[in-house]
């Protein structure tokens, strides 16, 4: 596909003797021509002729029948209406599209179903699986996310009939998706939230930027936790589904993905203890042995508006954590006594105070009893061993 | 000399049908307790799925240390109320010669000292282990009712002091499980006296010989000195 410069200089001169009027950056004051099926036959026929030398041109070649669906769709006024009498506009902007991921496809490529130029009835939706679950000679090869989607949330959705539910192009567009390391994509990291996710599921979203993962609290740096991060991308699955990300006794992995790595906490002047006190208190040790009951992170914290303890909206912080603790499911009846104290306690850190010195104490008064039972235990066996032997002989 | 074939009465019935309920409540208390304690090892993981979960776990441990606590109100209520079982306490107390005698124990086993003291009815080692385990049992109970009901007894303290409860709950009970699984069963399992086990927990019974050897005290003063 790199090597295109020759053919395309053959090409050019072919279409400057097809359509001597047409220039490449008005593609839309093509006059209107029809071109019959003998011509499309003899033109597949030249290229064949043509063989190994324009095979490395094929995409090329293809732009030549884009200029025909140009005719139509590179207007645009061009619009239809559809069953439900509402007109669409069937205008595809081009350079937009040739500055897509797809940009060196041609129409033909997705809308397999075009077996004649115009094509009089409307084409079917693409189906991207075509390419990008099968995958390609070029470009996309096999790739899971076509199966995630399958068993997405999204997808379930879709089967039962809502089709407010997204499919691929829902989220990823048409004609203009681009590379989601481009800064412009809506799969970009900082775009999914507002650009993708967002625009349904509205109330997650402002939740979201409110919080302490939003952007306003981490201006443009890239390691914020956006929906996908939690979520995942293709394969979102409800919160019930115990194969979701976020069911309750997975969403603890979800978090310590950043709050269980100390180089990441570093950076915003925290450490990891919360992740280890959890896991060394019953909360979670019952998580971890997949009771789904009990309080996970997202419990105490919140889900999408999570925020920081000394705000007063905050869940966690000190006015509001009886009423977080004494959810009917947990604590019902928990007093003001519930905020008193340290919350995520460690006791094999020293900052828990008098837990600790208790703790550590108890450790080595076991040692020490163990050690002298043993001691003990060692002479008394010895003795009664000999005492034995004697009265034998 | 004593006959060996002639026995004496060492534990009542209902003796013996407490230390049953005592052991067993406590075999299972530790084993649900002490999983949770250790939840990271491959064993404790392994046992707690056998468990029925770390919830239903939790409802054995209850259910256990009601057990336990019943049989703890039955003891007191008996040293009350029971002639026998208030003698039984009354030899448990702790007398003068006792302290001396762990130290004389330990010389006798490293042969600086030819004679064991002679012991009365309950030696050093047993009452030791007696109030062990009494002053656990008091202990564990208190704790694990305050864990048992922390949202009624946080009404009253801070968080904080539900945290050392925990603590002290936790290693309190690996105290006593070593103190009980370590010394008390090899007493009674390993000891070469005894060994494979000492039968008294079942008959209650000890012969003469061995009251004699043991108890000398407790021997002279029931049959004289013979």
């Amino acid at each position: 596909m790199t090597d295109t410069k020759a053919p395309s200089f053959i090409y050019l001169r072919w279409l400057r003797r097809q359509s001597p009027r047409r220039t490449s950056s008005t593609p839309a004051s093509l006059p209107p021509r029809g071109l019959g099926l003998l011509r499309t036959v003899t033109w597949y026929l030249t290229a064949l002729v043509v063989g190994a030398f324009l095979l490395s041109a094929i995409p090329f070649a293809a732009h030549a029948q884009e200029r025909r669906c140009l005719l139509c769709h590179g207007k645009k006024d061009f619009r239809a209406k559809d069953a439900a009498g509402k007109e669409h506009s069937l205008y595809v902007d081009e350079t937009i599209f040739r500055g897509s991921a797809h940009g060196k496809l041609s129409c033909v490529d997705c809308h397999l179903d075009t077996m004649e130029l115009p094509h009089g009835k409307k084409l079917k939706q693409v189906n991207c699986g075509d390419c990008h679950y099968r995958g390609r000679t070029f470009g996309q090869g096999p790739a899971i996310e076509y199966l995630l989607y399958r068993d997405s949330v999204h997808a379930k959705e879709r089967q039962k009939g809502n089709m407010k539910a997204p499919d691929c192009a829902s989220c990823h567009g048409t004609h203009d998706i681009l590379s989601r390391t481009d800064i412009h994509s809506r799969g970009y990291k900082l775009n999914i939230p507002e650009q993708m996710c967002g625009r349904c599921h509205t109330k997650e979203l402002a939740d979201w930027k409110a919080s302490v993962h939003g952007p306003t609290a981490h201006k443009g740096d890239l390691n914020l936790p956006v929906c996908t991060n939690c979520h995942t991308e293709h394969g979102i699955r409800r919160v019930a589904d115990p194969g979701s990300t976020v069911y309750a006794t997975n969403i603890v992995e979800m978090c310590i993905k950043c709050h269980g790595d100390f180089s990441i906490m570093q950076r915003y002047g925290k450490n990891t203890e919360e992740v280890e006190s959890y896991y060394e208190s019953f909360h979670g040790v019952a998580t971890k042995f997949g009771e789904k009951n009990i309080a996970h992170c997202a419990s105490c914290h919140g889900y999408h508006l999570i925020l920081a303890r000394d705000n007063p909206a905050s869940s966690i912080n000190p006015e509001r954590l009886p009423a977080t603790c004494g959810q009917p499911k947990c604590h019902p009846g928990a007093t003001a006594n519930f905020a008193k104290g340290k919350v995520h306690v460690n006791p094999k850190s020293r900052e828990s105070g008098i837990i600790y010195w208790v703790a550590l104490g108890f450790k080595w008064l076991t040692i020490t009893v163990l050690i002298v039972l043993f001691i003990h235990i060692f002479l008394d066996f010895l003795r009664k061993v000999q005492e034995r032997r004697k009265r034998g002989a | 000399m004593a006959n060996k074939d002639e026995y004496i009465q060492r534990f009542t019935v209902s003796e013996r049908i407490t230390h049953i309920l005592l052991f067993s409540s406590l075999i299972i208390l530790s084993i649900t307790g002490l999983t949770l304690k250790y939840h990271e090892s491959a064993l404790a993981q392994w046992i707690i799925k056998m468990e029925g979960g770390v919830l239903f776990r939790g409802k054995i441990h209850r259910l256990a240390a009601l057990i336990l606590m019943g049989t703890f109100a039955y003891h007191i209520l008996s040293i009350i109320f029971s002639r026998r079982a208030h003698g039984f306490f009354q030899d448990m107390i702790f007398r003068k010669g006792d302290l001396s005698c762990f130290a004389a124990i330990f010389k006798y086993n490293l042969g600086f000292q030819k004679e064991l003291p002679a012991f009365d009815r309950f030696t050093c080692i047993e009452k030791f282990q007696y109030w062990a385990v009494g002053i656990a049992v008091v202990l564990l109970s208190a704790s694990g009712l305050v864990l048992w009901g922390e949202t009624l007894f946080m009404m009253v303290f801070p968080k904080w002091t539900i945290d050392l409860n925990h603590i002290i709950h936790s290693f309190e009970a690996t105290v006593g499980f070593v103190v009980l699984v370590v010394w008390h069963l090899y007493n009674v399992h390993l000891n070469p006296r005894v060994f494979p086990m000492s039968k008294v927990w079942l008959t209650g019974k000890v012969s003469k010989e061995e009251l004699k050897r043991d108890h000398p005290l407790e021997y002279e003063r029931r049959f004289g000195n013979d």
